[in-house]
């Protein structure tokens, strides 16, 4: 999966913030829908999608999308 | 493994909660609002009932099976099977599940074993219940799911001692006319996710002094990306077993650990009838093996406009301890689903 893919992939995972919000930059635990329920969901669409497995602490410790995209990556 | 067992009746179910009640917000002078409050909203439990010292996982049990068999009127010398699926037995031997066909008036021609199972429990109860009767080696099984999970939580920690409740269930099956669907895996890999060393010979002689400083439990994250990673996964596959579409589902009775969990279930389902899986523990937490029964039996008796006689297709799926997790399709729209003891 490219990082286009990735940031469009996430982006899905939000029901109410507009696809355009989301960029490789984009610190996406500052967005007003992040929370548990999407972190959960991110976690499955990684695994559903890239076959690897994340956890709530690299989303904590990631700040933008590429970050936790590179972080995958490297699994 | 998943499989297709045919000539299967879940004739009766039954629950029990223990009478104490632990109210969340009762909590909070002991560890500050924000935490209480912070826990609750996560966690969607604002009350759990808990089991007094005396009163152990068999008791309540044996009290779901009493009120099973009174209000089906099955004979009692018909049943040939007993499955007890907990990790609080009474005692580390004898069995169980012996002891409580001796207090239940069971017959002697019965095949009597435990399975030291946790949230995932209840499915193991009924696949083994189901394959029993399959085999041809019995005809009723009582399978009795149940945990006093307030006996084992480390009561300094606020987020086990607000999750985690106490309750027992008898469930009836039988040689019948309807189809089930299993699909059940295991993950020893990761064993030590959830893990209780506390009791148990790994860590013997150690474990036994009063000083002992267990491994550390539950680590939350590792719990919610397993979940996350294999709930849906297992529904999904047993719908597809059962050649069923997923918005034909009648009920999911879901092992709920948290209501975000069972919120995000939902949401990965993309049901057409998110109702049809509803977040129930509100009012007595996380039972481990009880939580999927209690699902079925509590939210009927609670909700208004349920009809469970059109439950003809029902997904149950739970995981935990193990790791292991899994899912039973069957039908329950003939199953006698009685209201919980102290509900």
């Amino acid at each position: 999966m490219t990082l286009d893919e990735f940031v469009k992939a996430f982006a899905a995972e939000f029901d109410d913030t507009p696809e355009e919000t989301f960029k490789p930059e984009t610190h996406y635990r500052e967005l007003d829908e992040w929370g548990s329920l999407v972190a959960l969901s991110i976690i499955s669409m990684v695994d559903d999608e890239m076959d690897k497995r994340v956890t709530g602490a690299d989303l904590r410790n990631c700040t933008t999308i590429e970050e936790l995209y590179n972080l995958v990556e490297s699994k | 493994m998943k499989c297709l067992i045919d000539n299967i009746d879940i004739k009766c179910i039954a629950t029990c909660l223990p009478e104490g009640i632990l109210e969340m917000s009762s909590l909070k002078e002991r560890f500050g609002e924000k935490a209480v409050e912070d826990t609750v909203k996560g966690s969607g439990i604002e009350r759990l009932h808990v089991a007094a010292d005396h009163e152990t996982t068999a008791d309540l049990c044996e009290r779901a099976a009493n009120n099973l068999f009174e209000a089906t009127g099955f004979d009692r010398n018909e049943i040939d099977g007993v499955v007890f699926v907990s990790q609080t037995m009474d005692y580390f031997n004898p069995a169980t599940s012996c002891v409580l066909q001796g207090k239940l008036g069971l017959p002697e021609e019965c095949v009597c074993f435990d399975i030291a199972y946790g949230c995932s429990g209840y499915i193991y109860g009924m696949f083994q219940a189901a394959v029993l009767i399959s085999s041809g080696a019995c005809k009723n099984v009582l399978v009795l799911a149940g945990d006093t999970n307030s006996k084992m939580v480390d009561k300094n920690k606020h987020s086990s001692l607000m999750v985690f409740g106490d309750a027992g269930s008898a469930t009836l099956v039988s040689k019948g006319e309807n189809k089930m669907g299993f699909h059940i895996c295991s993950d020893g890999y990761n064993y030590q996710t959830v893990l209780n060393d506390r009791m148990g010979f790994r860590k013997f002689p150690e474990n036994t002094r009063p000083d002992y400083q267990p491994d550390p439990a539950m680590s939350g994250d590792d719990v919610f990306s397993f979940i996350v990673n294999v709930g849906p996964k297992t529904i999904k596959t047993v719908i597809e077993l059962m050649g069923w579409d997923k918005d034909d589902v009648d009920f999911f009775g879901l092992h709920q650990a948290t209501k975000i969990t069972v919120d995000f279930m939902r949401k990965k389902l993309k049901l057409a009838h998110p109702e049809r899986a509803p977040f129930d523990i509100q009012n007595y937490g996380n039972t481990g093996p009880t939580t999927v029964p209690m699902v079925l039996t509590d939210y009927p008796h609670r909700a208004e406009g349920i009809d469970t006689s059109s439950w003809n297709k029902v997904v149950m799926a739970a995981y935990g301890v193990g790791l292991s997790w899994g899912s039973v399709a069957c039908d329950l729209s003939k199953t006698l689903i009685l209201k919980p003891i102290n509900q």
